[in-house]
């Protein structure tokens, strides 16, 4: 024969196979839907890989942050049927309103000059939420001038309410520094967060603030001249008068976060209060200045200031809601797919190729070798998987690459019975004994011959396992083992356990991560339906 | 009175993507002590008669229309249990296709091949098996093979045991379904010889189904030849055989070598059967008919007696 | 019978390989925790040692300061040579009494930290952690198979064989009968409702009820078992108080009707999770039995239908069957069923495994890993000699 095929006319055949059996897979139901779903996910993943690789994905699992734009455990939109209105609001375009009062008092032949300087805001919103909002956050910035010759300070910041009512958050004088004093201070009313500690995976974490948010140039200092424990006590006294208890203090019915927008009604339901709010805020000095120019009077009055940001948070969000780190459930969802890919893919090709290759070469040798290789795998087969998974990545410390190699290291041998039985029969064909006869090699015939016939079949079956996979990756992190830098689903299930999301009723905390874990893990399941009819005549006899 | 007879007979699978018509509109009577062969390509519908004639046609298959009585009684309108009690294993029984199959792996043999006696006599279980061992004798196995479990016995033996269960209550009709389909030619020939021996001693009435025409040239009288579904000639085996008068029994004979005879070319059948969820309107053998004409694509050819005894359904030889 | 010895010796060779594995693995921690506790040993010691080398300083300086001669001394001095914390000279120096104040100073100073260095030695070479790490790993080896006692760190029993035991096997199990409590009743029920389940499936392929197995053998499969749990959870107990909430129970052998209260909503999701996969395989049996000549035989000898399943059908399925279900148990309970215990609160081995990995008791762990795969390969072996039994095709030779 004058013609040999060259290698690529044996690919265009071979793509050519492939091309027609794939469209074979696509006739049932089932195969229709798994190519579809893997389709899907697949563009879903490249796109997290693109986005959020890899400075998001940290961040999602790491940053603390997210409480600034997010609301903490709020169900889906969808799912909430009076929503609230959120308010953002802050002092940027709103013109202070300044006030003096001058009191000249001569002391014998001393002329002193006192002044009262009030600089003074008000901010107004509407709120028309149909429901209370989730939690309120204010952020206070405030820049006072310093030094001997300020005399006293006072802030003094309200809420007035559509019906008249007025919850007075801070009204008290504040210590003077020596100096310039700046600082920043965060309010968060009610909640879990009303102090800087999160409670993280079950232990409290300090939190390094940072202000992601254009509320202030300034960073926040956890005690700044206003302690919080007075504002708390300033708002509770104002909301008993409206309440009848102090939100603070109770139990809670409504938390103080949702109490600034709260009326009782007579039959004792708690809704919101619809209409106009007015935020007044004034911060007041008294400034002795005697023996001081115009000029430099200017100067010192003009220093104050008074940077706000007010949020109230609304009550839902997104598709798929927010966990108690105040992280969008969705996002997780996304940035959890490359991951599964990653393991479920590397994990399968891997560990089937290996037990393709280990089973052809110990169906290939019918001498005493092919046994002690079947006995090796069996001990493989016999190790109980996930204990001892368990026991390695709590012994050792494992990023997603080194867990993928512990897989494969538990799952090659998988594959090597049927591959095996497989691989008996094809050494028994003719042309494997004339490959022989011509004193081929045993590598060269078992990757020529035994290796190609028996890979396809295995693969398709192997496909059947991801879903394995991936489950036992999702367990492993939920008993707080696993890469602790990757946000898979099964990071976002064991937060969901450890915050107790299922006695609190956050549902969306654990039900979007474990549908997401079921679609992912059906497609696979649904496609290898698919395929293994049409591989399994070759296992026929 | 015939034996049995098989009267526009129809029995159709409703599968998903269609109705398929696997036998459609079979007429034949077999008389007693008469050996009648099927043959046909497979897929034509051959082993459903067979399955249709004790009413065990597998799901989703139905026997649609038609009669088939047996003794005078209409099988096709008894109840589950009258069958079961009056006409299986009793009446009909069946040489399997297939006999490696037919033994569950997990029971003894013995055990199985019991089974009719104990159901359908007042045997006990002794006298059941001293029964079966002298059947299995008669056959020419050694009695102690009942104790065996089927994977410790070759092919003819589980063949000659299929047969020994079959003839077990002496039917009146044993239905033989490609009984040497998976044989070696050696034992086919003795399996063959078996059962011409039976046939003899016994006055068994034996439908033999099969593909192969030598085998029903050696034990039939009578022969039918079937074609998707339809019997297309039917008549006594000398006749079919030496003067075959349809198109496809020629074809069907000129694909089959000879050893005597003047040396002719194998001719194979071009094209396929066809779809039996859609046949072809009028004659179903018409696209790969070489004699076809006018009227064959538009109506179907009606049953004519060609010859006395033998029929055919042609356009070639009906009278229109 | 020498099929069942080859399967035995089989299950040891096994059993050898894989807690040499875990012994292998455990390595590193292990002597990370006794070497904790041989510095442990060594400040009791040197805590009961203190007196004795006071009076040993004490009369060291004298010797130098002339308080005490050194005839009377003698026996001390030669019993300190004797333990290593005197060298030769030091001791004749000391015995010749031609010592100054300094360097009694510094030889008592320096008592201390030699005696300390002795006894570590000693502790060490008794916990074997002067010995290179294979030979610590075969050690642990034979440690665990021969459950040597060892103690745990944190966890301690709750009820048996006392309360607050720290023996980590015991500990151990203490919570297997929960466990084997659970899944033994689950998978019974899951024989009961998969079999017919299966069978009603495989006999009428492609109609609702055989769909409806197909789709949930795909989602039991594709979900983790403990999250089902937590739906569940969150459905029966928190929205419809329909069963006891898992975190208000405490779970003992004592009160039983507790114990039942609680087990139910645990065995309810576990069976139907185990029927998903169990009834998808058995229908596919089934289908190819039926599909068998031997059945339409039996059919066509005018078996009724009831036997025809009853002796034929069930009997060929009876190998794969018990094979199946239970093996599909088995793989499940280690392989993530075992987690639901954790999310139910059941106090069984997988919740142990939760407990042992939070509190960091390393001994336990150990254990657990050890006893959890020894039940499985029992489990195993057990599957393989009724397969061997059931199976007549399966060389018994």
């Amino acid at each position: 024969m004058a013609v040999r095929s060259t290698a690529w006319m044996r690919f265009r055949l071979r793509l050519e196979e492939w091309k027609e059996s794939f469209l074979l897979t696509l006739r049932p139901w089932a195969g229709k839907i798994g190519w579809a779903l893997l389709v899907i996910q697949l563009v879903l993943a490249l796109y997290a890989l693109a986005a959020y690789y890899p400075q998001g994905m940290k961040h999602y699992q790491a940053g603390f942050d997210w409480f600034y734009k997010y609301p903490v455990h709020v169900p889906p939109c969808w799912a909430v049927k009076k929503k609230a209105q959120a308010v953002r609001l802050s002092l940027q375009n709103v013109k202070p309103v300044v006030k003096t009062k001058t009191m000249n008092i001569s002391y014998g032949n001393i002329r002193y000059v006192f002044k009262y300087y009030t600089i003074s805001y008000n901010k107004s919103f509407i709120y028309k939420g149909d429901a209370l909002p989730s939690d309120s956050a204010m952020l206070l910035g405030l820049t006072m001038p310093g030094g001997k010759k300020i005399l006293q300070a006072k802030i003094h910041i309200d809420l007035l309410r559509p019906d008249g009512t007025d919850f007075v958050f801070l009204d008290q004088t504040i210590p003077v520094s020596q100096y310039g004093n700046k600082s920043v201070i965060e309010i968060r009313i009610g909640g879990a967060t009303f102090n800087k500690t999160l409670i993280v995976h079950g232990r409290p974490v300090q939190v390094p603030v940072k202000m992601p948010y254009p509320i202030s140039k300034y960073p926040i200092v956890a005690t700044g001249p206003l302690s919080l424990g007075q504002i708390a006590q300033t708002l509770g006294k104002s909301m008993e008068k409206v309440f009848g208890t102090n939100p603070f203090k109770t139990d809670r019915p409504v938390p103080a976060g949702q109490a600034l927008f709260a009326e009782v009604t007579p039959n004792g339901t708690v809704v919101p209060l619809k209409g106009k709010y007015t935020f007044r805020l004034s911060l007041m000095y008294l400034i002795n200045e005697t023996g001081m120019t115009p000029a430099q009077a200017r100067e010192i009055e003009s220093r104050g200031s008074l940077n706000f940001y007010f949020i109230a948070y609304p009550n839902c969000y997104g598709l798929a809601g927010t966990d108690t780190l105040a992280r969008p459930v969705g996002l997780g969802l996304l940035l959890g797919l490359p991951y599964a890919f990653l393991l479920g893919f590397l994990v399968t090709f891997t560990s089937t190729f290996i037990g393709a290759i280990y089973g052809s070469f110990a169906g290939y040798w019918k001498d005493i070798r092919g046994e002690i290789m079947m006995r090796i795998a069996d001990i493989f087969l016999s190790l109980p998987f996930l204990p001892i998974l368990i026991v390695i990545s709590y012994v050792y410390k494992v990023t997603m690459l080194s867990l993928s190699g512990l897989m494969i290291l538990l799952f090659w041998a998988g594959p090597v019975i049927v591959v095996r039985s497989m691989a008996l029969q094809i050494s028994e064909q003719v042309y494997v004994e004339a490959a022989k006869a011509v004193g081929a090699k045993t590598s060269r015939i078992v990757f020529r011959h035994v290796f190609p016939q028996v890979f396809p079949y295995t693969l398709a079956i192997a496909v059947l396992s991801i879903p394995g996979i991936i489950v036992a990756e999702a367990s492993l992190s939920l008993l707080g083992l696993g890469d602790p830098t990757a946000p898979t689903w099964g990071k976002l299930l064991q937060l969901a356990y450890d915050e107790h999301a299922v006695q609190n009723g956050w549902w969306w905390m654990y039900i979007f991560p474990g549908l997401a874990l079921v679609v992912f893990s059906a497609t696979f399941l649904l496609i290898g339906r698919a395929v293994e009819p049409l591989v399994a005549p070759k296992l026929q006899r | 009175m015939p034996l049995l007879e098989v009267t526009d007979l129809r029995t159709y699978y409703y599968t998903l993507r269609g109705v398929v018509r696997a036998v459609d509109g079979v007429s034949f009577t077999l008389d007693r002590g008469e050996t009648l062969g099927i043959a046909g390509e497979s897929g034509c519908g051959k082993s459903t008669l067979a399955w249709s004639i004790l009413r065990l046609v597998p799901p989703p298959g139905r026997i649609v229309g038609g009669s088939i009585k047996i003794d005078g009684m209409d099988i096709t309108k008894m109840s589950e249990a009258e069958l079961r009690r009056k006409v299986r294993w009793r009446k009909v029984s069946m040489i399997f296709q297939g006999a490696m199959n037919a033994f569950n792996p997990v029971l003894k043999v013995g055990d199985q091949v019991i089974e009719p006696l104990l159901l359908h006599t007042d045997m006990t279980r002794e006298e059941a098996w001293a029964k079966a061992e002298e059947m299995v004798q008669h056959v020419g196995l050694p009695p102690e093979i009942l104790e065996r479990y089927p994977h410790e016995l070759s092919g003819g033996q589980k063949q000659r045991l299929v047969i020994a269960m079959a003839i077990l209550l002496e039917p009146d009709i044993v239905i033989a379904d490609e009984p040497t389909t998976a044989l070696d030619v050696v034992i086919q020939a003795q399996i063959l010889n078996l059962m011409k021996r039976l046939y003899r001693e016994k006055k068994m009435s034996i439908i033999l189904i099969t593909h192969d025409l030598s085998v029903i040239a050696e034990l039939a009288e009578k022969t039918a030849i079937m074609y998707a579904g339809k019997i297309v000639e039917y008549g006594p085996s000398d006749a079919v055989f030496e003067n075959p008068l349809h198109p496809y029994t020629q074809a069907l004979l000129k694909a089959v070598p000879r050893l005597r005879g003047p040396k002719e070319r194998l001719i194979y059948i071009p094209g396929s059967p066809p779809d039996l969820r859609n046949p072809p309107r009028g004659c179903r053998f018409y696209p790969r008919c070489e004699k076809r004409f006018e009227p064959c694509d538009r109506e179907e050819p009606p049953m004519v007696e060609a010859e006395k005894g033998h029929f055919v359904a042609c356009w070639l030889y009906a009278r229109r | 019978m020498r099929w069942l010895v080859i399967k035995i010796i089989n299950f040891v060779i096994v059993l050898a390989a894989v807690t040499l594995i875990v012994a292998i693995i455990f390595t590193g921690p292990m002597s990370t925790f006794y070497k904790s506790q041989a510095l442990q040993t060594v400040q009791m010691e040197m805590r009961a040692q203190s007196h004795q080398l006071t009076v040993a300083q004490n009369t060291i300086i004298g010797i130098a300061k002339g308080t005490v001669s050194p005839q009377d001394a003698a026996d001390l001095i030669n019993k300190l040579y004797q333990q290593g914390l005197l060298t030769k000279e030091e001791r004749d120096k000391l015995l010749s009494g031609k010592v100054t104040v300094d360097e009694a100073q510094k030889i008592a100073t320096a008592l201390p930290k030699r005696l300390r260095a002795i006894l570590t030695q000693q502790e060490f070479h008794a916990y074997g952690l002067d010995k290179p790490w294979y030979e610590r790993s075969l050690k642990y080896f034979w440690d665990l198979l021969s459950f040597k006692s060892l103690n745990s760190t944190v966890l301690t029993t709750r009820y048996w064989p006392t309360q607050g035991s720290h023996n980590a096997i015991d500990i151990v199990l203490e919570r297997v009968p929960f466990s084997v409590l659970l899944f033994t009743t689950s998978s019974t029920l899951t024989v009961l409702i998969a079999v017919p389940l299966a069978l009603w499936a495989a006999r009428r392929p492609g109609s609702w009820i055989d769909n409806t197995v197909v789709a949930w053998s795909i989602f039991s499969v594709s979900m983790p078992w403990w999250w089902l749990a937590m739906v569940f959870i969150a459905f029966f107990t928190v929205k419809y108080h329909i069963f006891p909430q898992p975190w208000n129970v405490n779970v003992n052998f004592h009160d039983i009707k507790t114990l039942v209260d609680a087990a139910a909503l645990p065995v309810f999701t576990v069976t139907i999770l185990s029927i998903g996969d169990s009834a998808f395989r058995l229908r596919n049996i089934f289908l190819d039995i039926f599909n068998e000549d031997f059945v339409t035989v039996a059919r066509a000898k005018g078996l009724p239908e009831n036997m025809v399943l009853r002796k034929h059908v069930m009997r060929a399925a009876a190998p794969p069957l018990v094979t199946i279900v239970l093996f599909a148990i088995v793989l499940s309970v280690f392989s993530g069923a075992i987690i639901t215990e954790l999310v139910f609160n059941w106090p069984g081995l997988g919740r142990l495994y939760w407990e042992a990995i939070y509190a960091g008791d390393i001994p336990v762990v150990l254990e657990l890993t050890y006893i959890t795969t020894l039940l499985y390969l029992i489990l195993r072996l057990t599957l393989d000699i009724l397969y061997t039994l059931l199976d007549p095709r399966i060389k018994r030779a």
